[in-house]
C-alpha cells in the first residue's frame, strides 16, 4: 500500500465511510440519552432506601452487566420480532446498546451520588428542605461534577461500542467498512481508514474528558 | 422551648443518652459541656430531628420532635443547627447558603430572601464575601456562613454543635463574639462547647453531661467556678489546668 495509493481509496470510500460515520454518531448519541434517562432512574432507585424500589433496580442492574451487549442485541432483533416487537435495526441498535448502557451509567451516577459530602445533606435536612429539594438543590448539582469525568469515559466507550450494532446490520462505520473490504479486497486501506474515522470521534472525546478531570478532580 | 424528657437513645448495644432530662427557656442560653462520648453532640441531634431516639421525649415549642413523622420539617424550621464542620454547600456562594433554606424550605421570594441574607452576613462581619465560596473562605469565615444560614430561618432557637472545635485557635475568637452578640440579642440558643470562658460569660445555664447522663446542673458561676460533682471538678480541671494533670 502505498501512500498514494491510500489517498486515492480514502477519496473512494470515504462518501460511503462518512454516510456510517452519521450513523454511528447517531447510535451513539441516542443511546446515550437513554442510558442516562434510565441510569438516573436506576441510580435514584437504588439510593431510595426504599427496599422494593432498590433491590429490582440492583437486580435489573446485575443483569445488565452480567450479560454482553451483543447478546442484548440479538435479543432485542431477532428475539422480540417473535413477540410480536418489530424493530428497524437502528432501533434495536439505540436501545440495545442504551439499555446495557444504562447499568453502568446507573453505577457512575449511584457511586457519584454516595461521594457527596454527607455534612452538606444533614445541613440541608437541618434547614428543614423537602427530600426532593435535597436531591435537586444538593445532592444532584455536586454529584454531577464528581460524576462528569467517568460520564465522559462512558461516551467514549459507548462511541466505540456502537460498532457492536453491527451484527444486527446497523449500518455504522464498521459495518460500511466490512462491506466495501469485501468487496474490494482492500482490507488494509479500509480497516485504516475505519480505526482513522474512530479516532477522529474518539481523540477529542478523549482530550474533553482529561480537561473535565483536571477541572474537577475527585474530592 | 425546648423540652427534654427522659431522653434515651442507643447505638447499638452502647446507650448514649441515658435518661436526659432538661429545659431550653425561651430568650435563655444553655451550654452543655462534658468529655468526647458523653453524648452531648447528640442530644443536640435528636433536638433537630438528626437523629432517632428510643425512650423519653423532645419537645420544641410544643410540637414533638420525631423524625419519622412529616412535621419534623416544621421541627427544622424554628431550631436551625451549626454544626462542627460548616456543612456548607461547597457548591453554592456564601449568600447562595444563606438564602438556599428561606427560598426552598419557606418559599420565601428570591429577591427578598437575598435581601435578608445581604444584611444577615453584614450582621456576622461578612459584608463584601457574598459571592465568595466556601473553600475561599477562612474556617472562621465558613462557621460565620453558617450561623447567617441558620439565622436566615428565623428559627426561634439555634443549636450549636461544638461550634469552635474545628477551628483554629485564632478564628475561635470572630465566631464567638457573634455568638455572643446572638445571645445578648436574646437569642435562646443550646450550645455544646468546650470553651469554658465563653460558657462562664454567656450561659444562663450550664449543664454538665457524663456517660450519657446529666452530671450537674445551673448557673455557671455555680457548676463552671464551685462544682459540687468531683467529676465535675475533675473535667474541669483538666481542661483549665491540663499541664497540672496528674493520673
Amino acid at each position: 500500500m502505498t501512500f498514494a495509493g491510500f489517498l486515492q481509496s480514502a477519496g473512494d470510500f470515504l462518501p460511503i465511510l462518512l454516510q456510517g460515520v452519521w450513523v454511528t454518531v447517531a447510535v451513539t448519541l441516542c443511546a446515550l440519552v437513554i442510558a442516562t434517562l434510565l441510569g438516573l432512574v436506576w441510580a435514584l432507585m437504588r439510593t431510595s432506601g426504599i427496599a422494593w424500589l432498590e433491590w429490582p433496580a440492583k437486580t435489573l442492574v446485575n443483569i445488565l452487566r452480567g450479560i454482553p451487549i451483543i447478546v442484548q442485541l440479538f435479543y432485542i432483533y431477532f428475539v422480540l420480532p417473535e413477540m410480536g416487537i418489530d424493530l428497524t435495526a437502528f432501533q434495536a441498535g439505540v436501545i440495545g446498546l442504551g439499555v446495557a448502557y444504562s447499568a453502568y451509567m446507573g453505577e457512575v451516577f449511584r457511586s457519584g451520588m454516595l461521594a457527596v459530602d454527607p455534612g452538606a445533606i444533614e445541613a440541608a435536612e437541618s434547614l428543614g428542605l423537602p427530600r426532593w429539594r435535597i436531591l435537586t438543590r444538593v445532592v444532584l448539582p455536586q454529584a454531577v461534577r464528581i460524576v462528569l469525568p467517568p460520564y465522559g469515559n462512558m461516551l467514549i466507550m459507548m462511541l466505540k461500542d456502537s460498532s457492536q450494532a453491527s451484527v444486527i446490520t446497523v449500518a455504522e462505520i464498521s459495518t460500511q467498512s466490512r462491506l466495501i473490504a469485501s468487496s474490494t479486497f482492500k482490507n488494509q486501506e479500509v480497516f485504516t481508514l475505519a480505526a482513522l474515522l474512530y479516532l477522529a470521534l474518539s481523540v477529542p472525546l478523549i482530550i474533553l474528558v482529561g480537561r473535565l478531570e483536571k477541572k474537577f478532580g475527585r474530592a | 422551648m425546648i423540652e427534654i424528657d427522659g431522653l434515651q437513645k442507643s447505638f447499638g448495644s452502647n446507650r448514649v443518652l441515658d435518661g436526659i432530662s432538661l429545659r431550653v427557656p425561651e430568650g435563655k442560653v444553655v451550654c452543655v459541656i462534658g468529655p468526647s462520648g458523653s453524648g452531648k453532640s447528640t442530644l443536640l441531634r435528636c433536638v433537630n430531628g438528626l437523629e432517632s431516639y428510643e425512650g423519653g421525649d423532645v419537645r420544641v415549642d410544643g410540637l414533638r420532635v420525631d423524625r419519622t413523622q412529616k412535621e419534623i420539617r416544621a421541627v427544622r424550621q424554628r431550631v436551625c443547627m451549626v454544626f462542627q464542620r460548616f456543612n456548607l454547600f461547597g457548591h453554592r456562594t456564601a449568600l447562595e447558603n444563606v438564602t438556599e433554606g428561606p427560598i426552598y424550605a419557606l418559599g420565601v421570594a428570591r429577591e427578598a430572601a437575598e435581601r435578608e441574607g445581604m444584611a444577615l452576613l453584614a450582621q456576622v462581619g461578612l459584608a463584601g464575601k457574598e459571592k465568595s465560596y466556601p473553600a475561599q473562605l477562612s474556617g472562621g469565615q465558613q462557621q460565620r456562613v453558617a450561623i447567617a444560614r441558620a439565622l436566615a430561618m428565623k428559627p426561634r432557637a439555634v443549636l450549636f454543635d461544638e461550634p469552635t472545635s474545628a477551628l483554629d485557635p485564632e478564628l475561635v475568637g470572630e465566631v464567638l463574639r457573634v455568638m455572643r452578640d446572638l445571645a445578648r440579642g436574646g437569642m435562646t440558643m443550646m450550645v455544646v462547647t468546650h470553651e469554658i470562658g465563653f460558657a462562664r460569660e454567656v450561659a444562663d445555664h450550664v449543664v454538665f453531661m457524663d456517660r450519657g447522663k446529666v452530671v450537674e446542673e445551673g448557673p455557671p458561676a455555680e457548676v463552671l467556678v464551685a462544682p459540687r460533682a468531683p467529676r465535675t471538678q475533675d473535667f474541669l480541671r483538666r481542661v483549665l489546668r491540663p499541664l497540672e494533670d496528674k493520673e
